[in-house]
């Protein structure tokens, strides 16, 4: 597990950690998707905003969720996140370049890249 | 067959997507608990999760039943809703009859019974269109389980 500094995001609430241990990030809007392949200790990214993306990072185990683009959890969201001991983050940074920035602090995002990059080309 | 060591029931309301996952919740905390090895817990969890939500999007809502027993622990999903009327397609990935409104909040991808099925010994499903469905999902308790 790495330690992340979380300042290009915002907590959404005032006792969230500035920084999160994590191995990995999934990112995508697909519920099913994030309980079919989500790991544990992994941060996700998203862009819903509903109260349900807190029972998922339950579920999985995440390290923390960001809300991306600029979008604003329900006020449900950030309660429901307090109460379950989950780092709930807001950025305005896109999906895209949140993740890139999360995988420049993640060697084992690089090593898996080049891995993959490997079985291609053999 | 012999009784259950314990059983729960969690109810589960139709369109209520503010406690959508409660149930899930509930009984995996429950689980944590009596202390089940945590593999196991997940692979319940994500079945119940699952089960519920589509008890709450197409099922008109229902009842969620756990029951542990000695060699597997056996989740029961009962709803009232308009029953499945084809069993197979509903099993391929992919596959929803979810609406817009649904799929807009992240649901209905066609991924529910797919994911359940990845996570369970015994993928039960009784469904008769207008009588609603029944699906029983169980997972087995190895020596190490608790």
């Amino acid at each position: 597990m790495k330690k992340l500094d979380m300042s290009p995001t915002a907590p959404a609430s005032a006792n969230t950690a500035k920084e999160v241990c994590f191995r990995g990030c999934i990112v995508c809007d697909i519920l099913s998707y994030a309980i079919a392949h989500a790991e544990k200790g992994q941060i996700w990214i998203t862009h819903h905003t509903h109260p349900n993306i807190i029972a998922v990072a339950v579920l999985k185990e995440l390290a923390a969720v960001i809300v991306a683009g600029g979008r604003k959890p329900d006020p449900e969201t950030i309660r429901r996140a307090e109460e379950e001991e989950i780092p709930l983050y807001v950025t305005s940074y896109q999906a895209y370049d949140l993740a890139k920035w999360i995988a420049s602090h993640d060697k084992e995002a690089d090593d898996m890249i080049t891995a993959a990059g490997v079985s291609e080309n053999e | 067959m012999s009784a259950p060591l314990c059983k729960k029931e969690f109810f589960v309301q139709e369109f209520d997507f503010e406690h959508a996952g409660k149930a899930a919740s509930d009984m995996r905390k429950l689980l944590m608990d009596y202390g089940f090895d945590q593999q196991i817990v997940r692979r319940l969890a994500i079945a119940a999760y699952e089960a519920e939500m589509n008890m709450v999007i197409h099922g008109f809502g229902g009842t969620l039943i756990m029951e542990i027993n000695f060699e597997y622990i056996e989740l029961v999903a009962k709803d009232n809703g308009p029953g499945i009327s084809d069993l197979k397609l509903a099993m391929q990935e992919g596959f929803s009859t979810a609406s817009d409104e649904i799929r807009e909040i992240g649901f209905g991808a066609g991924m529910g019974l797919p994911n359940i099925k990845r996570c369970v010994n015994f993928l039960g499903i009784e469904t008769k269109p207008g009588q609603g469905t029944v699906v029983t999902m169980r997972v087995d308790l190895g020596p190490d389980a608790i």
